[in-house]
């Protein structure tokens, strides 16, 4: 009696076991790739790609376009005319492109904040790789971030904490961080 | 781990382990209607032994007192004040709660019981790390204090419910807050003297209309505890045997509760075995899938369970959900006619989750044996796959497809002296979670004495470990010791 009717919860159990619903050579989104870095497991976008607005999905930079602070911006010497393509700059627009007031050394390579020294963005964001220069002391007004930021302020870490703020790319301040304006 | 792996070698070590334990055991002493699953007003209620520790939840046509102590009854029948006061009879009589003759009430008594549990909680360890983020000092409290609810309308009709009294939200962090931000909920008491007091919640786990005209076939709807594993229906604390339910049953790989439908029952299929079944059509995942459905895709569900008592009482059960997980607002805009707002929504996520899980338990004499086997499968659409800048990362990172999975093993010795059982609970669990931007990968095991000197109460003291091998946002191992008081009325 037992064997059969083990077996015959083997029969169910064994059809309803075998879904499968994750195709484990396809687990992120177009234009993503999986990372996985100790407690962290997830999907970031492909190299010269950047989210979307709003944080769904990435989509591929375009012709002299590049990748800086996971926003497609133009390459030196060309500049976007309105929403429209990166094309060769005059002078002017070619300032002004990378270069915000206020935000020089943003996303520059770093190992501490030391390195971060002399430029507006002083803090050396370092908890995880890549580490960067941002700009801090945003949520007072103390510094401003740049158009394509905001600010963005973490107080469950006190290294994030004491920072009064970093600015982010627009819609990438997740919770237990919170956007605020000053 | 793929999938098609993880469950192949499931079903292997189940396969193996199951019938040897059943073989191992001496000799049959349950009498022949041990193995039938109990009644579900007897497990709600569960304050028996019997019922306490396992029960698998079932229709039964008969009328069954909830509790074994006298329950609560609103009787007009046994209160003569209550037949004399016309103005009730009326008003009931407009409910139809009058006693005709063909339909109305054949029990008119309504019947509360429930359960609550006193605890005392400390974490161990450094200061700074999961003191500071769980609690920093040890406390009492009140974990739950459910009220349930029952009222047979006719010998096969019924309706159910359970409420959770609680006093959160109060001294918790908001929804997107920092961890350890508390709020208070205090309000001025207008009945006295506007003296501040803190206001606090309700919890809602069931509440449904059940219909069970044979042992074989009965209905439910309303809403549902889901329908798997050991735990998460038999949810009240004197049933749990630790302090808290495993992390992967707490974990909600499956959701807790649903609103919809149910069918369910039970029948023979030989002299000491019997095979359950229930199934589900319901609203599916969904923040307030209380009354709102984000997706016009009804989640399905469904659990397997054979129950054998020739050699104590042994179940073994298999459970599965499939639904689509949406979280969804609507955005208003003027029509083009522009005298007119039209609504659109908008997709703020969207997933396909397919759990599935197994479950064995066997009771024989003393020994108490138990596991369970939950997994999550969780496929994104590719539109609606939200990403954001992860603070412990640095940059972007969206959630990806992913088989969340946990298991855990109870064992168990019930002497009968004062009732006492040592139990040790092994658990593991790899799950993300979207809310905590983090992974749980973590081991732990649960150490303690479960205490029952009379059936409706039950000690327990207890300590637990729990080790992150891959770290998590938190350092350490996590250290509690807890000692909870459970009790049924």
């Amino acid at each position: 009696m037992l064997g059969r009717g083990l077996g015959v919860w083997m029969l169910v159990l064994v059809p309803v076991a075998a879904g499968c619903l994750i195709d484990d050579e396809d687990v992120c989104g177009s234009h993503q790739h999986r990372v996985e870095a100790a407690f962290l497991d997830g999907c970031v976008c492909d190299d010269g790609a950047a989210p979307n607005p709003g944080g769904i999905g990435c989509s591929p930079c375009g012709e002299h376009e590049r990748v800086v602070a996971e926003a497609c911006v133009c390459e030196v010497g060309f500049a976007r005319a309105g929403n429209g393509p990166c094309a060769p700059a005059d002078e002017s627009l070619d300032a002004g492109a990378d270069d915000e007031p206020g935000t020089s050394g943003q996303d520059m390579s770093c190992s501490s904040s030391a390195d971060c020294a002399g430029y507006d963005a002083t803090f050396c964001l370092t908890l995880l790789p890549p580490t960067r220069c941002l700009v801090e002391h945003c949520a007072d007004g103390t510094q401003r971030c740049a158009a394509d930021r905001e600010c963005c302020v973490i107080t469950v870490l006190p290294e994030l904490a004491a920072t009064g703020g970093i600015c982010v790319a627009q819609g990438m301040c997740m919770a237990p961080g919170m956007v605020v304006t000053p | 781990m793929s999938a098609r792996r993880f469950w192949a070698l499931y079903i292997a070590a189940l396969a193996y382990v199951a019938p040897l334990a059943a073989a191992q055991a001496q000799s049959p002493v349950a009498p022949p209607n041990a193995a039938q699953e109990p009644s579900p007003i007897a497990s709600e209620g569960a304050p028996a032994q019997a019922t306490v520790e396992s029960a698998e939840q079932q229709p039964a046509p008969v009328v069954t007192p909830l509790v074994a102590a006298e329950p609560l009854q609103l009787d007009a029948a046994a209160n003569p004040a209550a037949t004399s006061d016309e103005m009730v009879m009326t008003e009931l009589a407009k409910l139809g709660l009058d006693a005709a003759a063909d339909g109305g009430v054949v029990d008119t008594s309504l019947k509360f019981s429930g359960f609550a549990d006193f605890a005392l909680t400390g974490v161990f360890g450094r200061e700074g790390d999961w003191r500071g983020a769980y609690e920093r000092f040890s406390a009492f409290s009140i974990g739950n204090f459910n009220l349930y609810t029952d009222k047979r309308l006719l010998e096969s009709l019924r309706m159910f419910g359970e409420i959770r009294f609680t006093f959160l939200p109060n001294g918790t962090a908001p929804p997107g807050a920092a961890p350890g931000d508390y709020q208070q909920t205090g309000a001025e008491d207008y009945a006295n003297f506007k003296r501040p007091v803190s206001w606090a919640g309700i919890y809602i786990p069931r509440v449904y209309l059940e219909w069970t005209p044979y042992r074989f076939f009965g209905v439910r709807g309303g809403v549902i505890l889901t329908p798997y594993g050991i735990w998460n229906v038999d949810h009240g604390s004197p049933t749990i045997i630790p302090v808290q339910r495993p992390f992967v049953v707490g974990q909600a790989l499956f959701p807790e509760r649903q609103t919809g439908i149910e069918l369910l029952g039970q029948f023979d299929i030989g002299h000491h075995s019997t095979i359950g079944y229930h199934l589900t059509l319901t609203n599916g995942l969904g923040a307030v899938n209380e009354y709102r459905d984000y997706d016009d895709n009804k989640a399905i569900g469904g659990r397997l369970y054979w129950s054998f008592d020739g050699l104590g009482q042994l179940r073994v059960g298999a459970s599965a959900f499939y639904g689509q997980d949406t979280t969804a607002h609507e955005m208003a805009s003027f029509a083009p006619d522009g005298q007119h707002v039209v609504f659109t929504q908008k997709i703020d996520q969207q997933s396909d989750v397919l759990a599935l899980a197994g479950d064995v338990q066997w009771k024989y004499r003393g020994l108490h044996l138990q596991t369970e086997l939950i997994t999550q499968q969780r496929r994104y659409k590719d539109a609606a796959r939200p990403g954001s800048s992860n603070p412990f990362f640095g940059r972007y990172l969206a959630p990806s497809d992913r088989l969340n999975w946990g298991i855990y093993g109870l064992v168990g010795y019930r002497f009968d002296w004062f009732g006492i059982m040592p139990y040790f609970l092994a658990q593991f669990m790899d799950a993300f979670d979207p809310a905590a931007g983090a992974l749980y990968f973590v081991n732990s095991f649960f150490a303690g004495i479960n205490i029952r000197p009379i059936d409706v109460l039950v000690i327990k003291i207890e300590y637990n470990q729990s080790h992150f091998p891959r770290g998590f946002i938190i350092a350490g191992d996590t250290q509690l010791g807890q000692v909870q008081v459970a009790w049924a009325f």
